[in-house]
């Protein structure tokens, strides 16, 4: 419990201090959704058509931060790292927010999670955690309900960087 | 936890099975708890609520700071500010749906401010959303406002701290309270397990002593039967052997391994009790019915293998195994015990027919040394009065002494074996005690003092008494011993003391003479018993005279014993009841009477089957003047009698073809001319029951064998005066008294209270009927048989003392044989008054 407390104290204070930085960078890109980058890696720069276009995958599941089950459609994780040729490492996600989590690629199922774009069938806005919303079929299993899948579930996500191969 | 034990089977198991449920229900729940627990830690049910309350505090920020950026007009940048509040309303929005709204509903506090900045988003929103030119003229405003929540949003980020503090406490209580229950009940558990280990140990440990006691009983049970004498055989219900113990290998021969499984009734039930063994099993395996189980001993007939059949006892019960029933058989082998019962039998059989051999012989020795010696003693008697030489009457009177002393040897001998059959009377008379001692001491004296012994007397407290008892007997003991004591004593004194002790007299015989070892003082009174010195044998060899003289006293009711040194002398004791008669007036004894009375000479018949003895007896008879007839035995005495009248028949008692008894009865219902004659009995036999017999066919006297002249001259006459004196008595008889009490007296002791009772009552009914029959008053003949039947009626009165009664009948017998038949009816009616008053005095 008091690892978990000091890793959000950890988080909060590399968000704090890296927040500017980031906010500064978002702010260029209007249409752009999402943006993944690495080392040995092409900047690609995500819009909704892109996104939208790729394989997406459709579920059903009740969240911690929603009342109810709820409707989320987007394009599952393992996908979109796989059309940039990325199957191993860890990647880091960082939200508009400059909330940044890592996530090893071998965590990362073909389902689970999707990089959601549409709730209930609306688009998400930035005001309900769009437009990009990382989200696990948290009904589906009790993996789903630990700290580190709610932690994984970044809301507001804007970036993908490729820690290492 | 002994009163534990004391519970009940069912309601022990009953506790511990609740006890069992208890615990199992306990770690059911305890561990449904941790299961939930540990489950509920594997999910997260919330976010971070701290995270999320500081995360808000940093978009409020972030939000103020972009405000402030806008309004210093350094960076222009809407689109940034509109992200920072899209960011921040985002954040705010978490708080209002899902799970974290229960969280902070719980803070009244934080609900407000919650409230609250949703109230200033939602106002914010119209700016917002609306062009830049209204933005930018309105950012100041709302960066006023957005400034006015600092505090608030402080706050609620403290808030935040506070309730993830309460929510960790409450955790980490729920987790201790959790670890305390398993706790807990790990000690609870821990208990019960040590209870349920000490009862199972408890269990244990009984259940080994029980074991070991099992095997105990169990071994020493095969112990016993194993070494039991008798056979154990236990059988199943269909009669298969199941055990067979040493014994029963021993007696029945068949090895054990032989004997099990095989059938019981195949091999030791002899065949003839086979079909009656297998219907008794049948029977009790149907009915339950048990006749030899349990019944306790019983005697058979067993089989050896070899066939042998042999007696057993045995005793049958049954047990319950787990088999079923079965039963236990202990038979013991009695072939030894029967045959010892069978030989003791054939020894007391033997023992019994020895002593019946040796009693007979006796009487009949006895009976038939008297014989032949009475005629030699008769004709000795005869020979005095012979012409004899001086040298002839010594040699005689040696005879005489020798052939009486031989006499008393077997009077000794018959003594002996009445004494034993219980034949034997005592008499009871008066008698002066002191002058009887006298008598026989003074007789005593030669004989002692031939021997150089002084013999004195002494009495106590016993001068001129008279006393009751038998002085004939008297006579015989202290002869005997007096006799012995002068035998066994040279030069000494012999005293004879007597002393009254209360109804006793205590008569005691000493002397100095050579006494008796004390290994043999109990010996001496036993029969046939000589000792070395020859002690006991004063009768000159028979060795039965301290056992006659034990005995006689015995008779008369008296003990008798000895003390004795020896080599210093003896002491003889002799106690009997001889009570004092205060008013007695002695009996003359006056059988010895010998002055010559007239003999009328009488025509004498002698019925005698010796020859001896019927010249004996005719001798004397012929010397007295009679005239004798002589008849070999009983039916020559009939025809004789049957043909003339004798005025006396001396009858013999046991004679070949017919006896005294059968003769007198036939002479006196013949009616012949000596029907009436009086009869005298010549017998050997004297026991009173056998006199009264006599009397009883018929017979007037009896003589006992030896016969003496003096004696039979008596008798004869007193037999023909009851015939002549007859009529002369019967002159003053009515003054007669009525009834003669010493002939009741002795009919009394000598039958015995009860019988004389029975007979007396029988006499009486006679007695009725035939003077019924006699005083009829339509009597016109006196025949013969009126004469008789008189007669016999004055037999029977006289019998019974009924002295009066007799005297008038025999008055009448008279007149009617003398044909003098006017006085008859004067008689007759006297002898009815004479019956009343008889009969009164009877009953």
């Amino acid at each position: 419990m008091k690892i978990r407390m000091k890793l959000r104290k950890l988080a909060l204070a590399f968000i704090l201090l890296w927040a500017p930085l980031f906010s500064a960078h978002a702010a260029d890109t209007s249409s752009i959704l999402l943006t993944i980058s690495g080392k040995d890696l092409t900047t690609q720069e995500l819009d909704f058509e892109t996104l939208s276009a790729m394989a997406s995958t459709k579920f059903e599941t009740t969240t911690i931060w929603t009342d109810g089950p709820q409707s989320f459609e987007g394009v599952p994780l393992k996908t979109l790292l796989s059309s940039v040729g990325i199957t191993q490492g860890s990647i880091l996600a960082t939200a508009v927010n400059d909330y940044a989590i890592e996530i090893p690629v071998s965590e990362i199922s073909d389902t689970a999670p999707i990089v959601a774009y549409r709730q209930n069938g609306q688009r998400l806005k930035l005001r309900e955690k769009g437009p990009l919303w990382l989200v696990y079929p948290y009904d589906r299993a009790a993996e789903y309900q630990t700290e580190v899948i709610y932690s994984r579930s970044i809301w507001q996500l804007d970036r993908l960087d490729v820690k290492s191969q | 936890m002994k009163r534990f034990y004391t519970l009940d089977r069912p309601l022990q198991i009953a506790v511990y099975l609740t006890v069992l449920f208890s615990i199992l229900f306990a770690i059911f729940t305890l561990a449904n708890k941790v299961w939930d627990d540990v489950n509920e830690l594997k999910t997260a049910k919330s976010d971070n609520m701290q995270w999320t309350l500081s995360q808000l505090e940093v978009d409020y920020l972030n939000l103020k700071v972009e405000q402030k950026n806008v309004i210093s007009g350094g960076e222009v940048s809407l689109k940034e500010l509109r992200e920072k509040f899209d960011v921040f309303y985002s954040r705010v929005a978490i708080f209002r749906q899902g799970p974290l709204v229960n969280l902070l509903a719980s803070d009244p506090k934080a609900d407000r401010i919650l409230d609250e900045i949703w109230v200033f988003l939602q106002q914010s929103i119209p700016l917002i959303d609306g062009d830049d030119q209204t933005l930018l003229a309105e950012i100041a405003a709302l960066s006023k406002h957005t400034d006015s929540l600092d505090d608030d949003i402080r706050s609620l980020a403290l808030s935040g701290i506070n309730l993830s503090a309460l929510a960790s406490d409450r955790e980490r209580e729920d987790v201790s309270q959790t670890l305390i229950m398993i706790a807990l009940l790990k000690v609870a558990l821990l208990v019960a397990l040590l209870v349920l280990s000490w009862i199972f140990f408890r269990q244990y440990r009984r259940m080994m002593a029980h074991a070991s006691d099992t095997q105990i009983a169990s071994s020493r049970l095969n112990a016993v039967v194993t070494s039991a004498l008798d056979a154990v055989i236990v059988i199943d219900h269909s009669a298969k052997i199941l055990e067979f113990n040493g014994a029963a290998e021993q007696i029945f021969g068949y090895s054990k391994e032989q004997a099990v499984g095989g059938d019981l009734a195949e091999m030791i039930v002899p065949a003839k009790y086979r079909l009656a063994h297998r219907e008794g099993m049948k029977r009790y395996l149907e009915t339950g019915e048990k006749r030899v189980v349990g019944k306790g001993r019983l005697q058979l007939e067993a089989r050896r293998k070899s066939g042998e059949i042999f007696p057993v006892e045995l005793s049958i019960s049954s047990a319950e195994s787990q088999g079923g029933e079965v039963f236990v058989a202990f038979l013991r082998d009695i072939s030894d015990r029967v045959a010892d019962e069978e030989e003791l039998k054939q020894a007391r059989d033997d023992a019994l027919a020895g002593e019946k051999a040796k009693a007979e012989l006796l009487a009949v020795m006895s009976h038939e040394m008297r014989t032949p010696l009475n005629g030699m003693l008769g004709i000795l008697e005869l020979m005095h009065d012979t012409h004899l030489s001086a040298r002839q009457v010594q040699y005689l009177d040696i005879i005489d002494t020798s052939g009486k002393m031989l006499l008393h040897h077997v009077s000794d001998v018959l003594d002996i074996s009445r004494l034993d059959s219980g034949k034997f009377e005592t008499d009871k008379k008066k008698f002066e005690i002191t002058r009887l001692m006298t008598e026989v001491c003074d007789g005593q004296r030669p004989s002692a003092s031939a021997k150089g012994n002084r013999l004195t007397t002494k009495f106590v407290d016993l001068k001129d008494q008279i006393v009751l008892g038998d002085d004939i007997r008297l006579r015989q003991v202290l002869l005997n011993i007096i006799g012995n004591a002068i035998k066994f004593t040279q030069d000494g004194h012999i005293s004879v003391q007597a002393e009254r002790r209360d109804d006793d007299i205590e008569i005691r015989i000493s002397d100095t003479g050579i006494g008796i070892h004390g290994s043999d003082l109990t010996r001496i009174f036993e029969d046939f018993v000589t000792l070395d010195s020859s002690y006991g044998r004063t009768e000159a060899g028979t060795g039965l005279g301290l056992g006659i003289t034990k005995r006689m006293i015995q008779a008369m009711g008296g003990t008798m014993g000895v003390e004795s040194v020896q080599d210093e002398g003896s002491l003889f004791w002799v106690r009997l009841p001889l009570p004092e008669q205060k008013d007695g007036e002695l009996e003359t004894n006056s059988v010895e009477i010998s002055e010559p009375l007239p003999i009328t000479p009488q025509q004498i018949l002698v019925v005698e089957d010796n020859q001896i003895n019927r010249f004996v007896v005719r001798e004397m008879l012929e010397k007295d003047g009679h005239s004798v007839f002589e008849a070999n035995d009983g039916e020559e005495g009939v025809a004789f009698c049957g043909r003339q009248k004798f005025d006396t028949i001396l009858m013999d008692i046991s004679m070949p073809r017919l006896d005294g008894v059968e003769a007198t009865k036939i002479i006196r219902e013949s009616g012949g001319p000596s029907a009436n004659s009086p009869i005298i009995a010549l017998t050997a036999h004297a026991l009173p029951d056998e006199i009264f017999k006599f009397n009883e066919a018929g017979m007037n006297d009896t003589l006992i064998k030896p016969i003496s002249r003096v004696l039979l001259r008596k008798a004869i006459r007193m037999a023909s005066d009851i015939d002549d004196e007859r009529f002369e008595r019967s002159q003053d008889a009515k003054t007669d008294s009525i009834i003669d009490h010493n002939v009741l007296d002795e009919l009394w002791d000598t039958l015995g209270e009860k019988a004389a009772a029975d007979l007396i009552r029988q006499f009486v009914d006679e007695t009725e009927i035939e003077l019924d029959w006699i005083t009829s008053d339509q009597r016109t003949k006196f025949d013969t048989e009126f004469v008789n039947r008189v007669h016999k009626l004055a037999g029977s009165a006289s019998l019974f003392g009924a002295v009066r009664l007799r005297e008038l009948l025999f008055q009448i017998e008279t007149l009617c044989k003398t044909e003098r038949l006017e006085g008859l009816s004067e008689l007759i009616r006297e002898l009815e008054q004479a019956w009343q008053t008889t009969k009164r005095h009877l009953l």
